[in-house]
């Protein structure tokens, strides 16, 4: 005979049940966006994978321990499934710090203190396999450790939501708000229903209510993480100096943006030192393009072109037109190597030719293209914004 | 004949308590996708058809619920008077909660559908033959509860009807992703005959159990497909397009476009003038202020659409008030503007005039056809 449960049982069981379905589709969201944003590998884009794997290793840390307390009787199994259930939970919050471990967090978190933070959570680890679950001490570390890493993992995102701006920001606001509502169920599922209230047949109620905390809580975070957009380095806005668009024929420039009028100087300022910026352009652009044909040749490789040009305090990022466009070439001046200007500049170039693809066709029939392309700048805006 | 008792007992009921609560708990996440795509779209885009399909998830999700209700934890035994009714059980309470679940869902889809399409010869028929049993449902259902069952055989075979009627036209935009559908539908449709009364009466609660899982299989091949489809506004919109002209705020035509060769229209120049006179009057009359929006002008079986830029308008002859053309006209009117604004208003500028209609069938290709 298959196991038989009284029907306030089932019913219990069918609530934390729900909790886990809706918590795994969750993680493929995570995973899912992840892999739809990461085309130019961001590196902040990881939090995405950070969300997921604590979600994931939670979730099946809770159904081990749920299927644990409802169907387990052999006091064997019972203790090594408690314990398995506990360590992946723990584990799972190694995973989120892991993923988290790049240069760039390091503007909210110091990387010194995650490595820590990873060292010592293998503490509790070891104590929860050394320790009997019967034992008080067991209780006592699980929940002391299961606040703390709430408290750590709030303590990140509230950082991550101050550092981030525009819509990144209203993103990670709905995932924080809630994280808070369904992990903090999730605990109290786990914790409050399995151990301590699973003796009352009349604790459905709370049951169900920290069910209804936790679907709402997944409404929320799947309203931020439906449409995540790709998340740039922080403030790396700021080390954007020119975006040029050069027509490789005639060495002429079709288009230009100056972000240092923007970030630094204010937009008023952009004609300052007019005389000197003219001239500066008319090296650059041919310079480019001499640059990119010497190297083809003394290095043989003329099929294959310039991606970067890297001085001390300031990088050329190129891109080249595709298929029609051949001749054109974009060129990002900017202060730092960051990931973010390369899907920044290819964001634009594909923006450039969905807009102006009829024209470049036969760019070179007109004169005033400046005035042409001039209403690009909206378009820089609104990326930018 | 297995004689059936309910609530259902023995070594079968948790197992297909599980199967059924994951079915159900996968039919609600099904339906929150359809939400959030409706809620994310561009205001002006927004597209009734989703919330038709959250709706109907939704609703059999909750049915679901009610089905487990009943046949898990309600009596089948026959009371009387049971609560407001002569007779009635616990039982067939829930089913009929369910029925009017599924009623109400399956009339909210219908309706969003048939907002944007013509089933035989007039648009909301089949909502109106959802309505009318829906209300000769609720009728009887405060009469007596044990004779419901029998009206929704009606309901069912006109949602099937409707069903094969729109997956017939449905199927013909998917493609190879319609064979996927049809697998995912049939296994459905065979995995719930499997779970009736008739069947579990034949061939025991086994039957219930292989009904469970292929509806499973089902809905998780669902979810796939409906989490990889392209949004429903995107279908259908562009046989529905008949004309487009791009004029000055002078009146004069500066594009125009058939795109059906059966649409016979007067001089080009005559429309753009009169449009424009429309459009100023109405403006006159109504005031545009600070909206952006696009006008429409309706008539039996045309729409008219016009949507003013900056220095330009763009009119779009439709026979249908869809949402998703808006979106194209806007796009139409601001892409143009984007690209020849300053040589409209500049004189100045020398710039080929005559290529600005090559790149206007170009742009033109680029948003209605492709």
């Amino acid at each position: 005979m298959l196991l038989q449960l009284s029907e306030i049982r089932e019913i219990q069981f069918f609530l934390c049940l729900t909790n886990i379905i809706l918590g795994i589709q969750l993680v493929l969201f995570f995973f899912n966006r992840y892999h739809k944003i990461n085309a130019e590998r961001l590196q902040l884009n990881k939090v995405l994978l950070s969300y997921g794997s604590v979600c994931l290793l939670s979730i099946i840390g809770a159904f081990i321990l749920i299927i644990n307390r409802v169907f387990i009787s052999s006091p064997y199994l019972k203790e090594i499934l408690d314990k398995l259930g506990y360590i992946l939970i723990f584990f799972s919050i190694i995973t989120f710090l892991f993923f988290i471990t790049s240069e760039e967090f390091s503007k909210i978190i110091k990387l010194n203190t995650i490595k820590v933070l990873i060292i010592l959570i293998f503490i509790p680890i070891i104590l929860v396999i050394l320790i009997p679950s019967n034992a008080f001490i067991f209780s006592f570390i699980k929940i002391i450790f299961m606040v703390l890493s709430l408290v750590l993992l709030c303590t990140f995102q509230i950082r991550l939501v101050i550092k981030a701006k525009s819509k990144i920001k209203k993103h990670l606001i709905q995932i924080l708000i809630g994280g808070i509502m369904s992990f903090g169920s999730l605990f109290f599922v786990i914790e409050i229903f399995i151990h301590l209230l699973y003796p009352l047949e009349n604790s459905t109620n709370l049951l169900f209510l920290f069910t209804l905390s936790f679907i709402t809580g997944f409404i929320i975070i799947l309203s931020g993480v439906y449409d995540f957009p790709a998340f740039f380095e922080l403030n790396w806005e700021e080390n954007l100096i020119n975006l040029f668009i050069i027509n490789q024929n005639n060495n002429s420039c079709l288009y230009k943006y100056n972000f240092s009028g923007i970030f630094q100087e204010g937009r008023l300022l952009k004609e300052k030192d007019e005389y000197y910026r003219k001239s500066f352009e008319d090296i650059f652009l041919g310079g480019i393009t001499g640059i990119d044909r010497i190297i083809a040749e003394i290095t043989n490789t003329e099929n294959e072109k310039i991606n970067k040009i890297k001085r001390e305090n300031s990088l050329v990022f190129l891109e080249y037109g595709s298929n029609f466009f051949s001749n054109i070439t974009y060129a990002l001046i900017t202060k730092k190597d960051l990931d973010s200007n390369l899907y920044f500049l290819k964001s634009l170039k594909k923006k450039f030719e969905y807009i102006f693809k009829e024209v470049l066709i036969d760019v070179e029939d007109f004169e005033e293209k400046e005035q042409l392309f001039k209403n690009f700048d909206v378009i820089i805006d609104d990326l930018l914004l | 004949m297995i004689f059936l008792e309910f609530p259902i007992t023995g070594d079968m009921r948790f197992p297909l308590l599980i199967l059924e609560w994951i079915s159900m708990i996968i039919l609600l996440e099904i339906s929150l996708v359809f939400l959030f795509r409706y809620k994310k779209q561009e205001k002006t885009l927004k597209n009734l058809q989703d919330i038709g399909y959250f709706a109907i998830f939704s609703g059999f999700s909750l049915m679901s619920l009610f089905y487990i209700l009943g046949d898990y934890y309600s009596s089948d035994s026959i009371i009387f008077p049971f609560l407001i009714w002569i007779y009635g059980s616990e039982r067939i309470f829930f089913l009929n909660l369910g029925y009017f679940t599924a009623l109400i869902a399956c009339f909210v889809l219908i309706f969003c559908i048939e907002k944007y399409n013509v089933f035989f010869y007039k648009k909301y028929f089949y909502s109106s033959i959802i309505s009318i049993f829906t209300f000769l449902f609720l009728i009887t259902f405060f009469i007596d509860i044990r004779i419901t069952q029998r009206f929704t055989y009606g309901f069912w075979y006109t949602f099937l009807i409707f069903f094969i009627n729109f997956l017939i036209k449905f199927f013909k935009k998917l493609k190879y992703k319609g064979i996927f559908l049809f697998i995912a539908i049939a296994l459905l449709a065979s995995g719930y005959s499997l779970t009736t009364d008739i069947f579990i009466t034949m061939f025991g609660l086994e039957s219930r159990m292989i009904g469970d899982i292929l509806q499973l299989i089902s809905l998780l091949l669902l979810s796939y497909f409906f989490f990889t489809l392209i949004d429903f506004s995107e279908f259908d919109w562009k046989e529905k397009t008949e004309a487009l002209f791009l004029i000055d705020k002078a009146g004069i035509c500066l594009y125009h476009k058939i795109f059906k060769k059966k649409k016979e229209l007067i001089s080009e120049n005559l429309i753009s003038a009169a449009i424009s006179i429309v459009n100023e009057m109405l403006n006159e009359l109504i005031g545009s202020g600070n909206d952006k929006g696009v006008l429409i002008i309706k008539k039996p079986n045309q729409i008219v659409m016009i949507y003013s830029g900056e220095t330009l308008s763009g009119v779009l002859y439709m026979t249908e008030d869809l949402n998703f053309p808006k979106v194209k006209l806007k796009e139409f009117v601001d892409k143009f503007e984007l690209l020849f604004k300053n040589i409209i208003q500049d004189q100045s500028i020398k710039f080929p005039k005559e290529k600005l209609f090559n790149y206007t069938e170009t742009i033109t290709e680029d948003l209605f056809f492709k």
